[in-house]
């Protein structure tokens, strides 16, 4: 029987009807079109399919659909600017050659993205620690590494230089 | 297949009892993707999904018990300062549970429930001597020894039964969990070993091991506890144990990820070295805290 269901994706609200057999991977490719999100093994292995629910990373192959009702899932295809050019963490994925066949990119890079949301600037084994749950049959990991480290140190001289001067009084009293 | 979001254990229970064999518990959903069968027998499942019971959630110290809802996840426990506090052993073993991926919504529940031998939160919860609370509509809830629930291979539970929390007793222990793996992150044990116990001195009291990847289910080494009691722990003492719980207590299987022997090795090596890293950790749950 089919099941309603209210998923916000990327900001964007959809109302479903799902089958309870359905995993969360199958309904953002087949239903939503949003095919930036890969399957790999299919069994939670490899990591390739991972999202963000409440900001989590899970695995979207082993997440059923509609345990995500009026959940918010943040995929590959959020992680662009207004402008449509890649935020921090892609373009670092470029700039380092972070990729070679891609296949593992996006679940990297959601994984790096909920690592940065907790701890912004992580040393590199908890980045190895961070990604160990994704699997990239290509790079052996370094440039992979390399690529989240060259993010976050990014965003947080993007933070830096986007928040505002300590005006001189407050910087005498520190 | 049908669906279901039972809103309390009672409305659970009904539903359990309705479909019987063919309900479907869902938790974190790990393992179940995989047990369902699509196609042939797919139409009569009927998929329970317990997320909105609140009994089943929640991490908090009950009397002399740090109670944990069924639901909690072994990222919630990592970040408990509760578990941390009272439970150190179970949050190391939810710790090195699987990679960020499934340590976001695996349960305990779903790890004792699968009945999997190798899983780090039963091997854990072994060592604790944990208590379950099991909810069926014949009884209100009964109490069983976790020891017992484990004691046999999945299905753990009976038809229209309900795992709705474990409870651990608190205490003065001090503890250790070692765990061999394929590779250093994000695998299954090949063998776990979860211990505790309290040291007077140097005499070793109050010890409990528990043996995952050692069996057809996780199992207590109650060969090498029996003769663990009362004795000195130093290097000595802490081999010859790792040699009892390898021979007598363990009851390895060769199976794709391990040789019987080689699991049989590793329950020795481990156990020994949980010993010994317990004469200098430092004591932690203090009860009085």
């Amino acid at each position: 029987m089919m099941q309603p269901v209210n998923l916000m994706v990327n900001g964007t609200p959809y109302e479903l009807l799902v089958h309870p057999s359905r995993s969360l991977l199958q309904v953002l490719r087949d239903d939503l079109h949003l095919t930036g999100t890969k399957e790999g093994c299919g069994t939670g292995y490899c990591g390739a399919c991972t999202v963000l629910v409440e900001d989590a990373a899970v695995n979207a192959c082993l997440y059923f659909a509609v345990d995500a009702d009026h959940r918010h899932v943040r995929t590959i295809e959020a992680m662009r600017a207004p402008d449509g050019s890649p935020q921090a963490l892609p373009a670092a994925f470029i700039e380092c050659s972070g990729l070679q066949c891609g296949y593992c990119t996006p679940g990297m890079i959601m994984s790096a993205a909920a690592l940065l949301a907790s701890d912004p600037s992580p040393a590199e084994d908890d980045v190895r620690s961070a990604l160990s749950g994704n699997i990239c049959r290509c790079t052996g990991y370094q440039s992979i590494v390399a690529s989240v480290m060259l993010a976050a140190a990014r965003m947080a001289q993007h933070e830096r230089q986007t928040q505002p001067e300590p005006s001189p009084r407050s910087r005498s009293r520190a | 297949m049908l669906y279901f979001e039972p809103n309390f254990v009672d409305e659970a229970l009904v539903l359990l009892d309705r479909f019987g064999p063919d309900a479907r518990v869902l938790a974190g959903g790990t393992r179940l993707r995989f047990a369902l069968h699509p196609g042939d027998e797919a139409e009569k499942i009927a998929l329970v999904n317990v997320k909105r019971i609140s009994d089943m959630r929640g991490i908090q110290r009950a009397g002399a018990f740090l109670r944990v809802g069924a639901l909690a996840t072994a990222a919630a426990l990592t970040a408990d300062e509760q578990a941390r506090t009272f439970a150190p052993l179970l949050v190391r073993a939810a710790e090195s549970l699987g990679a960020v991926q499934l340590r976001n919504v695996a349960t305990v529940g779903g790890n004792i429930c699968s009945g999997d031998p190798a899983s780090d939160l039963s091997a854990a919860l072994l060592a604790y001597d944990a208590r379950c609370e099991v909810a069926s509509s014949q009884e209100q809830s009964r109490i069983v020894a976790i020891e017992q629930l484990l004691s046999k291979r999945a299905p753990i539970l009976a038809s229209g039964e309900l795992l709705v929390a474990v409870e651990i007793p608190i205490g003065e222990h001090r503890c250790a969990y070692e765990k061999v793996m394929t590779r250093r992150a994000f695998e299954m044990a090949l063998v776990a070993v979860a211990a505790r116990c309290r040291l007077e001195g140097d005499t070793l009291n109050d010890v409990h091991i528990a043996l995952a990847g050692a069996g057809e289910t996780p199992l207590r080494a109650a060969g090498a506890e029996a003769w663990l009691r009362g004795r000195r722990l130093d290097e000595a003492t802490a081999t010859e144990a790792g040699r009892v719980a390898a021979v007598h207590d363990a009851k390895p299987v060769t199976d794709h990820r391990a040789g019987a022997e080689y699991r049989r090795h590793l329950v020795s090596v481990l156990t020994q070295r949980a010993l010994l890293s317990m004469s200098s950790s430092p004591t932690s749950a203090r009860s009085n805290l």
